[in-house]
């Protein structure tokens, strides 16, 4: 087993401001009648602020410190959120809550080309989703847990190493009581090492059977098994964000970092997302909700994002917006493009569905669409638009028809009993009829000329059954 | 020193007055042998613009591009219509050998959204021909337009019926209709002044005489 301990120190604080944090000095209080600090900014911490402070004597010290409430939902949310972006790297995640994830990446090295290279990517991918973690690799999972909470970037893959890396780490990492943590104190046992150094059954005795476990599941002595973090089958985001925004345009940051949760959730499943839907949650009422379709499935953050930004840059808010959210409601199938063989060299049908993609986005979905020859005689029905393209084309041989069709036949006057505009029109071919329909009370029953005017552009023009004379499409 | 002469000469800003000028890119065949003869690189160029102005509307302009859009798309090649002034007619786009799956119609609903959709389309690269009606003569924008279809080695087509006093399109064609014919004037080209012609498209207008045409091969 090889596991990596992802920890994010402040967690708290990191949900909240992900690496934005306000100028004013910060920190994330528990709830209850004595609210204690939970997490502090760097700048409140040179302060001497520090977690376990209460609410009022940290005040007492920085007087402009903005304290906010903890949200242990939100910060659970986002640690499944990450867990969610990881299953690209491996299919069993866990969630070691409050701020810790563990990820079992023996099985995804050679995959991801390596033990850097998978560092790497993972604290890329991170950095993309705004939080800043810890990494520590370890053959057990708690080792590699209690290494990451302690603050060490370190990789053990060698079990023997595993015991002299533990060893300096502070008791206080383990989750004992209090009381425990001050007798080992008072007997000189401060670290996981000099507790090891005790004998084994006076230890058992005093402390009871959970410490002494806990330090064999840490040195692998002992079995640890951890229960996988199960992604939901639908991927649905929720983030409340700091303060009122109030331009569209400036949630693109934040809509960023959750694409990119979500294309991790993506890559995992060999899936593009079809149809998305960005929803702008506001304080008092209903949330607004954007929603993109896509011809084809995509995976790719910055694509998605710069979707995303026109879509928004182009929507106007009517009241500011408190939370966005994110759901992926369809998405379909689509080859594993992280690792091609041959670079990144996209293909020309992936650029055009992009670009439509963008055009879409930008213009409506009703901007863009293709053209459909359908066999009927009447011509206003002899083709229909298509928001997608049709393969192979059903060609009904079709002479004496102009490129051109007017959206309405459009009603043209008569001199001496001749179509007239601007002039006489001279009938160059007909009379075509056509009469057609009635199965559908649509019938017509038309006869179609080509007809020449006085400049010499050619019309389509059509007498019908009270003869009067309409044109209905342009030769050009 | 030779190849950066060559690379000089081969951007298609550069403007050579010896006749026969030679395209960068190989041109797309127009269907009609006259025209090739005329334009550089033997058909209508890629990556550069190529404007219409016409007097009226409805003289056989659309008609003149179709074999080409044509080819095109029997090569596997696509071809977008930005905002088109009517209803492009399925059956006889289809009938004259356009295949329908190949071409996109876009229509924004105002001019800067239409000149912001020309210039993505022109510079992505993934249509070969884009034909915009846009009614405007603002020489920046449409020099916008002109790198975009440098940038993407698009054939770009814009039907314009105002005369851009300073146009950037690198070949422009003035079209009217004289004596039942349509009358071809080529107001700039790469290469030497040609004198004013006349093509027969009075057949082509409306699918009477028109060339068998291979059937359309599968999408890629």
């Amino acid at each position: 087993m090889r596991w990596t301990a992802l920890h994010f120190p402040n967690f708290p604080l990191q949900v909240r401001f992900r690496k934005k944090l306000p100028p004013e000095p910060v920190a994330v209080a528990s709830g209850g009648p004595r609210p204690t600090i939970v997490a502090c900014c760097p700048r409140a911490a040179t302060a001497g602020i520090r977690p376990g402070l209460t609410a009022s004597a940290a005040r007492a010290l920085v007087h402009e410190l903005a304290v906010y409430p903890c949200n242990e939902t939100m910060e659970r949310a986002a640690l499944e959120g990450i867990a969610t972006w990881a299953q690209q790297f491996t299919s069993n995640a866990c969630l070691a809550p409050p701020a810790t994830l563990l990820l079992e990446t023996g099985g995804s090295l050679r995959l991801f080309g390596g033990p850097v290279e998978l560092a790497k990517r993972i604290r890329y991918g991170l950095a993309a989703l705004g939080f800043t973690a810890t990494l520590a690799v370890a053959p057990t999972a708690l080792g590699a847990e209690l290494l990451a909470r302690a603050g060490r970037n370190t990789t053990i893959e060698n079990p023997a190493t595993l015991q002299p890396a533990l060893e300096p780490l502070p008791l206080a990492l383990l989750d004992l009581e209090a009381s425990a943590l001050e007798s080992l104190a008072g007997i000189g046992a401060e670290t996981l090492g000099s507790c090891l150094r005790l004998p084994r059954d006076g230890l058992t005795r005093r402390f009871g059977q959970a410490l002494t476990d806990t330090l064999d599941r840490a040195l692998g002595r002992l079995p640890d098994p951890r229960l996988a973090f199960v992604p939901p089958r639908r991927f649905a985001a929720w983030h409340e964000l700091p303060m009122l925004v109030p331009d569209a345009g400036a949630l693109v940051f934040r809509a960023r970092q959750m694409l990119v949760e979500l294309c991790g959730y993506l890559a995992c499943h060999s899936e593009g997302v079809t149809r998305l839907t960005v929803s702008l949650g506001h304080e008092k009422r209903e949330p607004s909700r954007i929603t993109l379709k896509l011809t084809v499935p995509i995976r790719d953050a910055a694509d998605l994002t710069r979707l995303v930004h026109e879509r928004l840059s182009s929507t106007t808010l009517e009241q500011p917006v408190a939370a966005l959210g994110l759901v992926a409601e369809e998405t379909a199938p689509l080859a594993s493009t992280t690792h091609s063989l041959f670079g990144d060299g996209r293909h020309i049908a992936d650029d055009r569905e992009l670009l439509l993609a963008r055009l879409q986005a930008r213009l409506g979905e009703d901007a863009v669409s293709w053209l459909v020859a359908f066999p009927d005689h009447r011509p206003e029905r002899a083709y229909r638009e298509s928001d997608a393209p049709l393969t192979g084309d059903a060609i009904v041989p079709a002479r004496h028809r102009p490129l051109w069709l007017l959206p309405q036949p459009l009603a043209i006057g008569t001199r001496n009993g001749l179509p007239w505009m601007e002039g006489p029109f001279v009938l160059v071919t007909g009379p075509e009829t056509i009469e057609s329909g009635w199965w559908d009370d649509r019938d017509i029953a038309r006869d179609y000329f080509v007809a020449e005017a006085s400049d010499g552009a050619r019309f389509w023009i059509f007498l019908d059954q009270q003869k009067r004379w309409f044109m209905h499409g342009v030769f050009s | 020193m030779a190849t950066s002469l060559d690379a000089l000469l081969s951007n298609p800003r550069i403007w050579r007055g010896d006749g026969a000028a030679r395209a960068a890119l190989p041109g797309i065949p127009s269907g009609f042998a006259q025209l090739d003869r005329t334009l550089p690189g033997s058909g209508w160029p890629r990556g550069t613009l190529t404007e219409f102005l016409l007097q009226g509307r409805g003289i056989g302009e659309f008609t003149l591009i179709i074999p080409a859009l044509a080819r095109l798309s029997h090569g596997g090649e696509f071809s977008a219509l930005v905002a088109p002034p009517y209803i492009p007619y399925a059956p006889a786009l289809a009938t004259r050998g356009v295949s329908l799956a190949r071409l996109t119609v876009i229509r924004p609903k105002t001019l800067l959204n239409a000149l912001w959709a020309a210039e993505q389309c022109l510079r992505s690269g993934a249509y070969a021909a884009v034909v915009a009606w846009l009614g405007t003569n603002d020489d920046r924008r449409l020099r916008r337009l002109q790198l975009a279809a440098e940038e993407g080695k698009t054939w770009g087509v814009l039907f314009n019926t105002l005369s851009p006093p300073n146009s950037p399109a690198l070949l422009r064609l003035a079209l009217r209709v004289r004596g039942g014919q349509l009358e071809v004037e080529v107001l700039k080209r790469r290469g030497s002044w040609v004198a004013p012609f006349y093509l027969d498209v009075k057949d082509a207008l409306d699918g009477a005489a028109l060339p068998e045409l291979p059937a359309a091969g599968p999408l890629p």
